[in-house]
């Protein structure tokens, strides 16, 4: 049992219970609830993003992507940075000038028919849980290894506290945790750069030389390896420009700022701080492969850590600085689980009671209150189906969540946020046939490729050849969209 | 249901609904959302079709300072600053108006 991460973690959870009560003072009312009442600096809210967006994948897997490949982990920390320019130069003006509180909001401004807040609370539903379920398998299992405790507490205190933040602190809460996981994040992420410069003298050069020697793919450390055809590559760089500007939760934070000049702010703080950190991830990249790769103490083979290669950054920082350095590490990696859940949890709660409660079933005849609290039983009965599918899913590849979430959002969310903005014969019957097709398009070419077809059912070769199926999703979600808009356009 | 107005705090350019403010800003947003993404498809292309000359040195005795990596920072730097860049400059120009 690692003291020092137990008890940073327990002083970041008490810390955000009392941001939480703080909060919960303010988050009376449906715009406090679910937007902080607009009430966030572009600041405030660009490092609230940071943290919504820099999840354990991001820490943990690229880092760990690194260390299996070398320069592959630089090809996923810049396609994960390179969904910002869509949203900050087309669609940050748009998403806050609309005044609105979630994705369906932005949708229906243009398209009226309640099928369309059904259709895009369905998809948000489908989206968030398979990011929600990818997160917290993943904080289970490392709870259970770090300290010893079982899967299932693990996977329960972290629903229970995800709940707690959201039923009580709504928005407000949710952001300003975001806000100190994202600073807590990024100076441990500078600390570990740091630390690996100091040893060795701050010399890039003395760095790649030892991490050449240490891995087994030597000066073959450079080349990248994860996309062997134009098909894939494609494929992959579209999933990440487009994917992110279709996922919900960020959609949703768009509106907790005054007006357009601070949403822009916003996206802007948070590309710089998303950018500036991956490129600090190069150094712990590297690092972890000069340090770790041929270190019988943490591998089990060349270049193969105990417990898989996403625990490098907590492996390098033992063995930069010993225990207190590792529970420092630890407690950051739950700490950025426990945040992003939580957000992840609020833009299903908010979809399911504002979008389908308050505007469909109930026909905008609802009170605030009532509302409000559909919203805290939507959260708690997410939770719960959270909870049971982490341990369904506890030993399952959980890779293909996180890949159809993103090929989900990139194939059927973004054409229609696209074309909603930009294209005006959309209307409701192209935009629910087109998503529609668009997302069981994604969902055939992930069952059908490499991540279930290969790695889960396990046969020997794909039928779909990619591991994102955007650039067929895509074009097709588009395509759909756009035709049965103009065939069945009012003359 | 009272939702359709924007929320307390917005200010005039709220009202345009998501419009660029004129066909320069349309063009100039356009024109940073190609030029960071083009820097990104040209690397994605690159890694399939010539993976040995990203390893190629290009900085000094190579390393990190490979072809690769000096293209990788540099698309990340300059999406930053084309960011910063933007933000600037569309808010000078709503706060001026």
């Amino acid at each position: 049992m690692n003291v020092t991460a137990v008890t940073l973690f327990v002083l970041f959870v008490a810390l955000s219970l009392g941001i939480t009560t703080w909060a919960a003072r303010r988050s009376k009312s449906r715009s406090q609830f679910y937007a902080a009442a607009s009430s966030l600096s572009g600041f405030q809210n660009g490092v609230a993003f940071t943290g919504e967006f820099l999840s354990a994948a991001t820490f943990l897997g690229i880092t760990g992507i690194y260390f299996t490949f070398g320069y592959d982990g630089l090809i996923y920390a810049i396609g994960a940075a390179m969904g910002w320019p869509v949203l900050l130069f087309l669609l940050a003006d748009r998403l806050r000038a609309m005044g609105k509180y979630t994705l369906t909001d932005v949708l229906a401004d243009k398209l009226k028919a309640p099928s369309i807040r059904i259709f895009a609370a369905v998809a948000t539903v489908i989206t968030l849980i398979l990011y929600l379920v990818a997160q917290m398998v993943g904080a289970g299992l490392l709870i259970e290894l770090l300290f010893d405790v079982d899967y299932l507490v693990s996977v329960v205190v972290i629903g229970l506290l995800m709940l707690i933040y959201v039923l009580f602190g709504g928005m407000v809460a949710t952001s300003w945790v975001q806000i100190v996981k994202a600073c807590f994040l990024w100076v441990l992420g500078l600390a570990l750069a740091i630390a690996v410069l100091i040893k060795f003298d701050f010399s890039i050069g003395k760095l790649y030389a030892a991490a050449v020697a240490a891995h087994p793919r030597g000066e073959k450390l450079l080349e990248p390896v994860g996309f062997p055809t134009v098909g894939a590559s494609l494929s992959a760089a579209l999933t990440q420009a487009v994917g992110i500007a279709g996922l919900p939760h960020f959609i949703m934070r768009f509106f907790t700022v005054p007006n357009v000049a601070e949403a822009r702010k916003s996206a802007a703080y948070a590309t710089g701080l998303i950018g500036a950190f991956y490129i600090v991830m190069v150094i712990i990249g590297f690092g972890a492969i000069a340090i770790l790769a041929n270190n019988p103490e943490y591998t089990t083979g060349p270049a193969l850590l105990k417990n898989g290669n996403n625990m490098a950054p907590l492996y390098l920082a033992q063995a930069l600085g010993g225990d207190v350095f590792l529970g420092i590490t630890a407690a950051a990696v739950f700490a950025t689980i426990l945040a992003v859940v939580a957000g992840l949890t609020l833009a299903v709660a908010a979809s399911m009671s504002h979008d389908v409660f308050a505007t469909v079933i109930r026909k905008g005849k609802v009170t605030e209150a009532e509302e409000l609290k559909v919203s805290r039983w939507s959260a708690i009965a997410f939770g719960a189906a959270a909870i049971a599918l982490s341990v369904v899913f506890r030993n399952e590849n959980i890779t293909f969540l996180v890949v159809t979430a993103l090929s989900i959002a990139a194939s059927s969310t973004f054409p229609l946020l696209f074309l909603a903005c930009f294209w005006k014969p959309l209307n409701s019957t192209g935009a629910l046939v087109g998503g529609t097709v668009g997302l069981l398009t994604a969902v055939a070419g992930i069952i059908l490729g490499p991540t279930v077809w290969v790695a889960i059912f396990g046969y020997p070769q794909p039928i779909f050849p990619y591991q994102y199926p955007t650039i067929v999703g895509l074009p097709v979600g588009l395509g759909v969209t756009m035709i049965v808009s103009l065939m069945t356009a009012k003359k | 249901m009272g939702d359709s107005a924007p929320l307390q705090g917005g200010d005039a350019g709220d009202a345009r609904k998501g419009a660029f403010r004129d066909k320069k800003h349309e063009q100039v947003a356009w024109g940073a959302t190609i030029l960071t993404l083009a820097g990104y498809f040209i690397l994605m292309l690159l890694v399939p079709l010539a993976p040995d000359v990203l390893a190629r040195p290009l900085l000094g005795e190579g390393g990190l300072g490979s072809l690769g990596f000096v293209v990788g920072i540099g698309v990340l730097l300059l999406q930053i600053g084309v960011s910063i860049w933007y933000t600037k400059w569309i808010n000078k120009l709503d706060q001026q108006s």
